[in-house]
């Protein structure tokens, strides 16, 4: 049995459409990494989206949609997921999903124990998932988003563009490093200097310890997470209960082997019936069936079974109503938190909650955020970076620039143009350098040049908003840096290059341009501001007073 | 005057009697102006102001490393002044091709973006013209090596670029331009292009000093300035008031080089001395070169 479930044990056949879905499996995991590892700037315009993956999550597009009481255009394609699996079942879980083929992939990776069992057979755990999902939409219902903790494709785009990704960057570099003698002797002069720049990111941590616990109980109990935890899978479960396309049986022998090889425990004990929102369309039963009497076939609408093996493993009315309850007192505690920005009064902005330029104002912002990642993974400075408590609890692993990181670049609008759900609005990059995000702040405590008077402005060498000047008042020996707000972007080069270890100079969220819709252009010159990255240093051109222009002494 | 006429008849006689060809070279080398100034296009002025000093053979013989140290470091076209012309760059590679060096590396180290600014500057394109691959911005650790700088009155080591400890020979190509915290950049401070760790030479140590320390370590046999245009204010990044006096300056001293620019050229619309700048008056008083332009023999020229 279970050289059949897991193996290609022994010359067995292999169903057409078994072979199908390990190929399709295989190539939307491919697919999936290739898109994301080839999201950087600039984006190259391509047939699909870089973002394709993230619209087809079924339940980022229900519980966003229903967060931000907005029709999302851009998460369509996850609605229409819930659609095909009213016709087809979860063939998006045991087809498509790269959440499920990573785990998938995990397993075959992993050391099979000698005494392996079956798969486990249906529990009452498998209520758990929509439990989760209950809650996630009883939050979404009070206009707050929690699918993040849950939603498979966010976070597995998380999972590989954060913690894979850099990890082959390094292992690259490693060899370009090592093989640098070789091409030098080659004269392959230009590859041997190529080396890759590390990507850095925070909370790898937490992706280490969900996915690393997802794995190992991938060994002891396959598809754990698929059966009884991912929220999305409870969504096509409720939406799969009896799919036109489903599992049928003729003729049945009753010898069960079906039933024990089948990965969800869908399967009746005797073979013979199936619980279809649990099923994954995974083909493995087909291919167990000694007498080929299985098979996925077009089926009629049939009311659901009145056999208790046959019904499905719901939470009870009362769990379900409680779950929904928990989701909104959980958005009720939100709007309590003291980073809740839902309205401005009385709430608290972390000086190092700086949001990517473009972001909408900051309740909506949240709510739509999928922290899937992908700006992190497009932003060349490797300044975007995912939060842990700088947003409160609640902006947990939203993106925050982080400007001593790298800075944002200028000439760069890839966050707003990758973001699947607007969270960052797609900007133009005239647009875009008008998308103030903080203001920088000298502290004249530790500023070389205020506190000891020590030539330096690398500041003002650097700021390319012309807005840090040199002032260098009567008697002073050296330059002094002066941050002219209204031509500040916030863009984060004088804090990445300021030579004091602790950046005596650093970007805090004020005067940040938070819109949604409106023109940052009209917004910024309405508040007073001239964003121009050509623009003249205000220095006097020919110092009048006797004094020497900056830099020089006697 | 007269004792280097002196010393010239003195050395064409032994040259004449013993070693011709040693007698040649050190002839050549007492007949050179300190300094060359010569007004012309970017690269007829920059071959003619090294011709004048005594050619490049003078400064880099057959099969040697040279690494060439440009201003490469802002994303802006030639025209702002920020970085060294393009062509002042490719007659200096030229040149060092001619004297037959074995291996040229076009070599700097910028805080802004890489790609961005060997692009705008124009530079890489003319080094790939010249030989592929060979012009860099070196960003990453393992291009690095740490060196002691035993001279060094403040900064006592820092992390170099191997291939600048591996050189022969280091030509300095600045462009002449103001700097808001040093005064000017010219081919001392432009060696801070060199090492890795440049902010400790502004948090730790005073400027001036650590820019000493490293000339010293890392000094240019030859310096060959693009005053074809000159920023004369708002450096080293711009853009600001932008003059184009049309002159490369080239010499062996850099001290010589840097106190010709800024004696030469008006900044911030003053007349400065090279003693108003700290790093050369400091360069000065250790020995590394002069910076007394009246006691400099200059040859200025046109072509």
């Amino acid at each position: 049995m279970t050289k059949r479930y897991h193996g290609n044990g022994g010359g067995r056949r292999v169903p057409p459409l078994f072979f199908l879905r390990r190929c399709l499996q295989c190539a939307s995991l491919s697919l999936f990494l290739w898109l994301l590892f080839n999201a950087a700037w600039p984006l190259p315009g391509q047939w699909l989206p870089q973002d394709s993956f993230l619209r087809l999550d079924p339940l980022a597009a229900l519980a966003t949609t229903l967060a931000a009481r907005q029709w999302l255009p851009s998460l369509a394609p996850g609605l229409a997921v819930l659609g095909i699996t009213l016709v087809l079942g979860r063939i998006f879980c045991g087809w498509i999903c790269p959440f499920g083929a990573t785990l998938d992939l995990a397993r075959a990776l992993m050391p099979r124990s000698k005494n392996h069992k079956n798969p486990a057979p249906l529990t009452q755990a498998a209520r758990l998932k929509y439990v989760v999902l209950t809650v996630m939409l009883g939050t979404a219902l009070a206009g707050v988003t929690t699918l993040f903790w849950g939603s498979p494709i966010p976070l597995i785009t998380r999972f590989y563009a954060l913690l894979i990704h850099p990890l082959l960057l390094l292992a690259v570099d490693a060899l370009l490093s090592a093989a640098r003698p070789l091409l030098d002797t080659l004269h392959l002069t230009s590859l041997s200097y190529s080396h890759i720049d590390a990507r850095r990111f925070d909370t790898l941590y937490f992706l280490l310890a969900f996915f690393g616990l997802l794995f190992i109980l991938e060994k002891f109990y396959p598809h754990f997470w698929c059966r009884n935890l991912c929220p999305a899978g409870a969504l096509l479960a409720l939406m799969s209960r009896r799919p036109f396309w489903r599992r049928t049986v003729t003729a049945c022998t009753h010898c069960g082997r079906c039933a024990r090889a089948c990965p969800t425990g869908a399967i009746s004990p005797d073979g013979e019936h199936t619980r279809h929102e649990e099923c994954l369309t995974c083909q493995t039963c087909v291919r167990a069936c000694p007498e080929r009497l299985t098979r996925f076939t077009l089926q009629p609408l049939a009311v659901p079974s009145a056999q208790p093996d046959q019904q499905a493993i719901l939470p009870s009315r009362r769990a379900f109503l409680g779950a929904s309850a928990s989701g909104m007192l959980l958005a009720g505690v939100q709007y309590n938190g003291l980073h809740s920005l839902l309205n401005d009064n009385g709430t608290i902005l972390s000086p190092t909650c700086i949001r990517p330029p473009g972001a909408v104002p900051e309740s909506r912002f949240l709510t739509l955020c999928l922290r899937c990642g992908e700006c992190m993974k497009v932003c060349p400075g490797n300044a975007l970076q995912p939060a842990w408590l700088a947003a409160g609890t609640e902006g947990m692993f939203s993106p925050l620039l982080t400007l001593r990181r790298g800075p944002c670049d200028p000439g760069c609008a890839a966050c707003g143009q990758i973001c699947p759900t607007r969270a960052i609005a797609p900007l133009p990059l005239a647009e875009k350098q008008w998308a103030k995000v903080g203001t920088a702040v000298v502290n004249r405590q530790t500023c070389l040049a205020w506190a000891e008077n020590r030539s330096c402005v690398v500041c003002q060498e650097v700021c390319p908003y012309g807005a840090v000047n040199p002032v260098q008042p009567e008697g002073a020996a050296v330059p002094m840096p002066v941050v002219n707000t209204a031509h500040c972007f916030g863009c984060g080069y004088c804090e990445c290059h300021c030579p004091v270890r602790v950046s005596a100079i650093v970007i805090q969220p004020l005067n940040a341009l938070r819109l949604e819709g409106q023109s940052y252009i009209q917004a910024g010159k309405a508040a007073g501001l001239n964003l121009n990255l050509q623009i003249q240093h205000e220095s006097p051109a020919a110092p009048q007073d006797g004094s020497l222009p900056p830099g020089f002494n006697d | 005057m007269k004792r280097r006429d002196f010393l010239k008849w003195q050395m064409a006689g032994i040259g004449l009697i013993n070693l011709p060809l040693w007698a040649l070279d050190a002839q050549a080398v007492e007949a050179f102006p300190d300094v060359a100034v010569v007004k012309g296009s970017p690269a007829a002025a920059t071959r003619a102001a090294v011709d004048l000093i005594g050619g490049m053979s003078r400064f880099v013989k057959p099969g040697q490393k040279v690494v060439v140290k440009p201003n490469m470091s802002f994303a802006r076209a030639p025209d702002t002044a920020t970085n060294t012309h393009p062509e002042v760059v490719r007659e200096v590679l030229v040149m060092c091709k001619e004297a037959g060096a074995s291996k040229i590396r076009v070599l700097d180290h910028t805080l802004h973006d890489s790609e961005q600014t060997l692009q705008r500057s124009g530079i890489r394109d003319v080094c790939n013209s010249i030989e592929p691959g060979i012009c860099h911005h070196l960003e990453n650790t393992s291009f690095y090596q740490d060196a002691d700088l035993p001279e060094a009155k403040e900064m006592h080591a820092n992390a170099f670029m191997l291939d600048v400890l591996e050189a022969d020979v280091i030509i300095a190509v600045p462009v002449a331009k103001s700097h808001s915290g040093a005064g000017v950049s010219l081919a001392l401070k432009g060696q801070m292009g060199l090492i890795y760790d440049r902010k400790i030479m502004h948090s730790r140590y005073d400027l001036a000093t650590s820019i000493v320390d490293l000339a010293v370590r890392l000094k240019p046999a030859l310096s060959v300035i693009d005053a074809t245009r000159v920023l004369t204010t708002n450096g080293p990044s711009g853009p600001g008031n932008v003059i184009t006096p049309g002159e490369v300056i080239a010499s062996a001293d850099p001290v010589a080089a840097d106190a010709t620019a800024v004696a030469s050229y008006e900044w911030y619309g003053h007349k400065m001395q090279p003693r108003q700048v700290a790093h050369i008056r400091l360069a000065h008083e250790r020995g590394l070169g002069t910076m007394d332009i009246d006691a400099l023999i200059t040859k200025r020229t046109s072509v």
